[in-house]
């Protein structure tokens, strides 16, 4: 079967400052692959990449077996890929009524949006006159959660989901990912924190300094973690 | 909407619409093309001028000799043109990409700013 998302060779960054040096991933259709790394490996850079904010400087992003470089980012969002950008990507000045309306661009009509964002999440019904920004950090992650789902994705981008969140609510946010996935969604999340996400994945790679250093099932990604993040061997010192 | 329970006709619709998107390759410089053109514009227009208007003012004609003054005079005008517009497109999109960068910058620390007024 076509990988859904595969990168192949991909360099790029911000103007003549590369933060990848050849990365290749794949991702397979109804498939979770977690990207892991330290702060600074270029992970965000990478969704980027994949979702059409940056244009590589050379490689190829292909996505169902098409070669996409360079096209504009609003209309892959259009087509279905969607990204949940690191700090949540909501609007914190509008309610979260207000928010799920921004985020009819994709076609969805306001109705089908309010059905399924607070079928999902209840909490969200409760809260839907509240100023989006005085949520706490799960709540406004549930809201741009609710987005991805109303929007149906086939292929959805998740950029450090957990970040800044209780464990509990990092918990609850995975297992709706894992929902996602059941229904044949494929994810490619982007996690620090490895343990959150190990659970769930199909696939795991571990990206240092712009490069994929390791890929391969969880289990075996999850036990070389922490000689890939510090680097060699640790040593005893005289 | 497309049904959600039908995971591949989800990837089939997914698939016409990849294969129907607009894709113009681009570049992700687009700026340093025209700034080198703009550079050797300038480079250009600046020699022209020069050579053109010293053949004006060297030109001390013999006897009988025809002196092209005129087309000298409209060389040099060309190469100052030249050398405008060149100066003009390398500035432009010096400043353009600069701008790009800055207004991420910009944006980034914004967002911190924020965040540590909100006590994340």
């Amino acid at each position: 079967m076509t990988p859904i998302l595969e990168l192949k060779g991909i360099r790029g960054g911000y103007g003549t400052i590369d933060v990848l040096h050849g990365v290749s991933l794949t991702v397979e259709p109804g498939q979770v692959h977690a990207l892991l790394g330290p702060n600074g490996a270029g992970k965000t850079t990478t969704l980027s990449v994949c979702s059409g904010q940056i244009v590589p400087s050379a490689g190829q992003l292909i996505i169902s077996g098409r070669e996409v470089n360079g096209v504009s980012s609003d209309a892959l969002a259009r087509a279905g890929v969607c990204l949940i950008p690191e700090g949540r990507g909501i609007f914190p000045n509008l309610t979260v009524t207000e928010n799920l309306r921004m985020f009819t661009h994709s076609g969805v009509s306001m109705n089908e949006m309010q059905e399924t964002a607070f079928a999902q999440f209840p909490r969200l019904k409760e809260r839907r006159k509240q100023i989006a920004g005085t949520m706490s950090g799960g709540e406004q992650q549930m809201l741009a959660m609710a987005r991805s789902l109303a929007a149906n994705p086939a292929l959805l981008l998740l950029d450090e989901l957990s970040m800044g969140l209780a464990p509990l609510i990092v918990e609850e946010l995975y297992e709706r990912v894992a929902a996602l996935a059941s229904q044949g969604v494929s994810i490619l999340v982007v996690e620090q924190f490895a343990q959150a996400v190990l659970g769930i994945a199909d696939v795991a790679s571990i990206m240092l300094h712009g490069r994929i250093t390791r890929t391969g099932p969880p289990q075996e990604i999850a036990e070389e973690l922490t000689e890939a993040y510090l680097g060699g061997s640790t040593g005893s010192h005289a | 909407m497309s049904d959600t329970s039908n995971p591949s006709s989800r990837l089939q619709e997914f698939q016409t619409e990849v294969d129907s998107l607009k894709v113009t390759g681009g570049k992700a410089n687009p700026e340093r093309t025209w700034v080198i053109i703009g550079a050797l514009l300038m480079i250009a227009g600046i020699v022209l001028s020069i050579v053109s208007y010293a053949s004006i003012s060297s030109s001390a004609p013999l006897k009988g000799q025809v002196v092209f003054t005129d087309d000298y005079a409209a060389l040099g005008t060309l190469g100052l043109v030249l050398a405008v517009v060149g100066a003009a497109l390398f500035i432009v999109m010096s400043l353009r990409r600069y701008f790009r960068f800055w207004l991420i910058r910009l944006i980034f620390e914004q967002r911190e700013q924020a965040d540590r007024i909100a006590g994340r």
